[in-house]
Parts: structure tokens; sequence; C-alpha cells
């Protein structure tokens, strides 16, 4: 039995192929698949580039998820090990723009996987100077602010 | 080029909200945004516990108190999960107790210090009060003190025989 396939086209206007399990975890597909069966789907805010790496995402994870019988804990185990190189991968503007898409696809797992990316990130610098330097921040604090919460933040004594 | 502040309020609440604790205080820091969440009574109330799998303790030691981060599965690695809430000495302390509520914790210390009124250590971020009591506080064992919330949100600390 051939699996039925969707078309995504992105913002360049590129059309990608996919199995409709595969595009079915974004719930907003999936929705949309029902309202509108056998139409291409354009996705005008997203890149080809961010789209390609949602479905690389999706992929994954519809073949896990429908592995059948032998879904142990083993390869629950793999596919968060998977999750974590995949997110590696990806410099940080593009991990933002893939968390902008599995947030507007509603993609939650994968919301889940950039985010924590990120929190990740923020926890890997030392202090707020490197937090800032990182992730391109203006400091916007006055110099009384900067004092208060440094008071605030004091230890006793 | 996409950047954290393009972000929408929602998304950087989910990643703020995913910072482990012991880098909080780096975060509040960072610009007026992220101290905005972080102060935001509904944020910390609407995410806490997402940052779970840090398993925090707090740890009396040296008359010091630490909270230390734990790991039960793999090794600790040294120093990194340590948080000294305490720099130096401040006493012998009496009474520790947690707040169940948000995890902030009520230290009464012994009769007879220099600073004998009762100390709010809110551990996430390493912040500390001392409380003014309205009367000069008598630590004795014969009280025992809890904490809580009043029905106006404010803490309050009871003390009973």
């Amino acid at each position: 039995m051939s699996k039925k396939m969707i078309v995504l086209k992105s913002s360049e206007g590129v059309s990608f192929v996919v199995e409709e399990a595969v595009a079915r975890q974004s719930k907003i597909i999936s929705f949309l698949v029902e309202e509108f069966p056998d139409r291409e789907l354009p996705l005008t805010n997203m890149t080809s580039e961010i789209l390609r790496k949602t479905i690389e995402y999706c992929k994954k994870h519809v073949v896990e998820d429908d592995g059948g019988g032998d879904s142990s804990s083993s390869s629950s185990g793999d596919l968060k090990e998977w999750d974590v190189k995949f997110v590696a991968e990806i410099d940080q503007p593009r991990l933002m723009d893939l968390l902008m898409a599995a947030n507007y696809l509603d993609i939650p797992s994968l919301l889940d996987v950039t985010c924590q990316k990120v929190a990740d990130t923020i926890a890997a610098c030392n202090d707020e100077k490197e937090i800032r330097a990182t992730f391109n921040i203006e400091n916007d604090f006055t110099e009384e602010e900067v004092e208060a919460i440094r008071m605030e933040n004091q230890y006793p004594i | 080029m996409t950047r954290i502040s393009d972000l929408s309020q929602d998304l950087i609440e989910e990643i703020l909200s995913r910072v482990p604790l012991t880098s909080q205080r780096a975060a509040t820091s960072t610009c007026k945004q992220w101290n905005g969440f972080y102060k935001d009574e509904s944020f910390t109330k609407k995410h806490r516990g997402k940052a779970a799998h840090d398993t925090m303790e707090i740890m009396v030691y040296d008359s010091r108190v630490r909270l230390v981060r734990v790991h039960l599965q793999g090794v600790l690695k040294r120093k990194q999960g340590l948080v000294e809430l305490s720099k130096k000495l401040i006493g012998q302390l009496n009474h520790i107790m947690v707040s169940d509520d948000d995890g902030l914790l009520l230290s009464l210390p012994k009769n007879g210090m220099v600073k004998s009124d009762p100390v709010v250590w809110n551990p996430y971020l390493g912040q500390v009060r001392w409380i003014k009591p309205r009367k000069q506080l008598t630590i004795s064992g014969r009280y025992r003190y809890c904490m809580g919330y009043s029905n106006k949100n404010n803490h309050k600390i009871l003390r009973f025989l």
C-alpha cells in the first residue's frame, strides 16, 4: 500500500514532498490536511533550510514512533541522543528559526528540544556578560539598576 | 538573522523557565526583559518545576547553608553545582525550614547572636532578606515556626507554642 504524500512549500517556493504521517506531527499541518486534502500547503514564513530541518526531525520521530513491538527504553534513549545531536549541529540563528518554526507549526517535542538547547547555552555561560555576548543582547540597565540588582543578589554580611 | 530578542514573550518564557536554577542569577542580570520575567510572580508559578531535572539539596555544613545540585545518575561535577548561600559564617542556625509553596528557606538564628533576626533565603536567586520582627523575637525551643501566605499573598511567618 503506498503511503499518502503531501506537498509543503517553503517561502522560496520550493516544494517538499512528505509522507502525511511525517507531516502530521505538526498539529497545524494535521489540521490543514483535513481541511484542505490534496492541496499544496504554503508555509510562507519558513525558509527551505528550516523546513528541511523540520522535516528531518519529523521523519526521525515518526519512524521511531511506529517502531512497533520493540519500542524498548533503549530506543527512546537513542532518540533522545539523536535529538541532542540534532540541535547541537545547528548554529544559533538557525536554532532560533527552528524554534520559531516548531512553535508556528505546533510540534511540541521539537519546541521542547530547541528551547532546552537555548536554555543549556545560557547555562553554559559564566555570567550575564557572556550571555549578552553569546546572544547579542544589549545591556539596557542603567548604572543605578545594575547596582540595585547587585544589592539584591548580595550575600549576607 | 533571528536573535533571541526577536522571539515572542511566550517563547522567551519557555526558554528561561528551562534555565537551571544555578544559572538564573546571571540570567536575571542580562537585560530588563529577562529581569522582568523572573520578578513576575505568575512566571515563577507557571513554570516552576520545569528545571526540575536539577535536583537541588539544601546542605547545612559548617553552619553555612549551601544549595547543592545532585545528580542521581552519573558523577557529580565538582563545584559546578554548588551554590554557596552564605559566604561567611552567619551564626549558629537554630531552625531551617523550607516553604512548600515556593521553596523559600526560613532560618532562625540562635539566641545571643549579633544579628538575631530571622533570615529568609531565596535559594533560586541567592537572595537574602533579614526580617525585622515587630517585636524583638525571643528565639526559644518552646516555639514552633512556619511560613506561608496571607490571603493577600504576602509571606507570613507564624510562631506558635
